[in-house]
């Protein structure tokens, strides 16, 4: 594997469209993921069909830039405007924000950057080192396991989506049962298309991806009018000194180790990863009263976190197919865009493709810390797009992306009909992600459980295979988990 | 004057939008079990041991119509129990107005959808960018001056230009 990831980094070194498109990425990825209004999620969705005709390495060059540069640029609006620009910077604008109030802008996003990069890196490592061995040990899963593995996925992103458990599964339950329209995969039979030549062919993951993390976000900022920001403009000295950096290495380490485990889990998602190496260097401080007063701490526990978490998240989408947070759920609808199925067939039957991968998020992160140090104060300029102009631009992106996956104005409409549903879901406080999950899971899910009935011949193959029945039981124990622990305490 | 929204008008929206979705998804579970149970190819055909291509979208029916129906009732007894409490705030129109950009923005979506094969790509998106350009604008700005106006046309055609531009010249996707 080391050869073969060597191999690829000096051919794409020489590749002028493979350079160019990994730059334009970072690009994208940094002024998007800046930009308030506009999640990394969002940003990967709406130009996502700008890679339809690229090949696959190049499209993974493109793509795998804005995935992991979208997740640093998210703290530079966290820090200027004390907005996220991405959910994972949450937690960084608590520090990050007053450190720029007190005149430390400069340093907030230089520790940011390098936080960002240390933890990117572990987080590639940790993908390198463990996805072969996650795949190796899925190549003997067989139906029965694949099923419960993605009803496991499914499950724990219910419960570690902030909010509603309940509300989480109910928009799950519905993406599963989009998955459902169309041409059944084994038996051919027509469902739920009422008539329609469009719902015939299915309903694609792309435009309601778009819909739903790109349109709906639209809908959401033009609600009401009249933002206005108060940016932080004085950016003064760049670099911290040295004598503060020192110490704060073994506070990144911790960072990018929690933050990469945590993206190993199905479903989990940089939000909690950030939330829990804050909290857990809170907790180890000795002087944790100073924390979300703007101390370096704040911005680089959370930033080695959140940047961790791509290589981590990276891990089952590759080795199981199973998205590891939202913005690998629209990456794996690229890769089904390009006739790509992820799971652990790639590491046997596409090994130079997994290679690829490794090498366009190892010079994504490289690009992010080199854009990020020389540009990061003609960045902070573009906080200061204008709504009206920036709405309008992506709306239109939108609309040409979904046209763009099978040139049917049907996959339009589809996004849209998503974009008004994830609206109107976030009015009422329910997570969209899992819709999005259903959809690409269930198929799934119904082919795999169908095929062990077919093979076994009884329902009880779920539960009495050990890998299986294991899941399956986490799965129950996480959903009633939360019930269980409310009524114990209500008893005491 | 005290702009913020009392925690009870909160609730009542919230329950309010609850009990619709609920019922939404119970009519959409309606719906769905209708047309399996109409659909001769997938209920009443023996698969061997194959359970055939009725049984999720049944079991995930079922807990759908299930959830809303608990979402209903949750949210049903909810609002009672606000309005028996005596908060009677008008909660309709203040949530309306806040719904009329983006319901204008999807029915506008749906006909620049509709017109573009019918008109072509750019004259339909050059008047989608041109009307949203200027009605987003003046939405955060007021009424503009002519010099405002004016750079907010040209940001309309650009948009317009540069989106063809990226996709129909640069990317080579067939656009109508």
């Amino acid at each position: 594997m080391v050869g073969e990831i060597l191999n690829v980094f000096g051919q794409v070194l020489f590749d002028p469209v493979a350079l160019s498109l990994s730059v334009l990425g970072v690009l994208f990825g940094i002024i998007l993921g800046a930009l308030p209004g506009v999640s990394s999620t969002m940003s990967l969705a709406v130009l996502l069909p700008i890679s339809f005709t690229m090949s696959p390495p190049h499209a993974m060059m493109f793509l795998l830039g804005i995935f992991s540069a979208s997740v640093y640029g998210g703290s530079i609006s966290a820090i200027l405007i004390n907005i996220p620009g991405t959910p994972g910077a949450i937690i960084t604008q608590m520090d990050g924000y007053p450190m720029a109030r007190n005149g430390r802008a400069g340093e907030a996003l230089t520790y940011a950057l390098i936080a960002s990069t240390f933890g990117g890196v572990l987080g590639w490592l940790l993908l390198v080192m463990c996805a072969p061995l996650v795949a190796e040990a899925a190549l003997h899963f067989q139906s029965p396991e694949y099923a419960a593995v993605t009803f496991f996925g499914l499950t724990m992103l219910a419960y570690a989506t902030p909010g509603s458990t309940f509300k989480a599964l109910v928009a799950g339950v519905f993406g599963l049962l989009l998955a459902t329209v169309g041409l059944d995969g084994i038996t051919d039979v027509a469902r739920f298309d009422f008539g329609s030549n469009g719902l015939l062919g299915g309903i694609s993951i792309i435009p309601v991806a778009v819909g739903i993390f790109g349109m709906a976000e639209i809908l959401r900022n033009i609600e009401s009018g009249g933002q206005k920001f108060e940016v932080i403009r004085r950016i003064e000295r760049l670099i911290p000194p040295w004598k503060e950096m020192r110490p704060l290495w073994p506070m990144a380490v911790r960072g990018s180790v929690i933050g990469a485990l945590v993206g190993a889990i199905p479903a989990a998602g940089s939000a909690i990863g950030v939330t829990v190496a804050y909290a857990q260097e809170k907790r180890m401080s000795k002087t944790p009263e100073r924390y979300g007063t703007g101390i370096p701490e704040g911005v680089v526990a959370p930033e080695s976190s959140n940047n961790a978490c791509v290589g981590g998240a990276l891990i089952p989408m590759m080795t199981l197919g199973i998205p590891g947070d939202s913005m690998t759920a629209v990456l794996i609808g690229a890769l089904l865009i390009h006739g790509l199925r992820p799971g652990p067939a790639l590491f046997t039957d596409r090994l130079d493709f997994v290679a690829i991968v490794y090498v366009a998020l190892l010079l994504a992160i490289l690009l992010t810390l080199f854009f990020g140090l020389i540009g990061v104060r003609y960045i902070a300029r573009i906080l200061h797009a204008p709504k009206n102009v920036l709405m309008t631009c992506i709306a239109i992106l939108c609309v040409v992306g979904s046209y763009a996956v099978r040139n049917s104005i049907f996959d339009v409409v589809v996004m849209i009909v998503f974009g008004a549903i994830g609206w109107l879901m976030q009015r009422i406080q329910m997570p969209v992600a899992p819709v999005v999950f259903g959809l690409i899971l269930g198929p799934l899910l119904e082919e795999n459980i169908r095929r062990a009935m077919i093979v076994s011949g009884d329902w009880t193959v779920f539960f009495t295979r050990p890998i299986s029945a294991t899941l399956i039981a986490i799965a129950f124990l996480a959903l009633l988990y939360p019930a269980l622990r409310d009524y114990l305490h209500k008893r005491r | 004057m005290n702009t913020a929204v009392p925690e009870v008008e909160l609730e009542k929206r919230s329950a309010a939008g609850n009990l619709a979705a609920g019922f939404v998804l119970l009519m959409v579970s309606l719906v769905g079990m209708w047309s399996l149970s109409t659909n001769e190819f997938v209920i009443g055909v023996d698969h061997g041991n194959d359970p055939g291509p009725g049984l999720l979208p049944a079991l995930l029916l079922g807990l759908l119509a299930l959830s809303s129906i608990g979402m209903i009732v949750v949210s049903g007894g909810k609002l009672l129990r606000l309005r028996r409490s005596g908060a009677n705030t008008p909660l309709l129109h203040k949530t309306g107005r806040t719904l009329i950009v983006p319901a204008l923005m999807v029915v506008t979506l749906l006909l620049y959808s509709q017109t573009m094969e019918w008109l072509g790509f750019l004259e339909t998106t050059a008047v989608f960018a041109l009307f949203w350009v200027i009605a987003l604008g003046m939405q955060d700005y007021g009424r503009p001056s002519s010099g405002r106006l004016m750079l907010w046309l040209v940001e309309g055609i650009v948009i317009c230009a540069g989106v063809y531009a990226v996709f129909a010249w640069f990317i080579k996707i067939p656009l109508p």
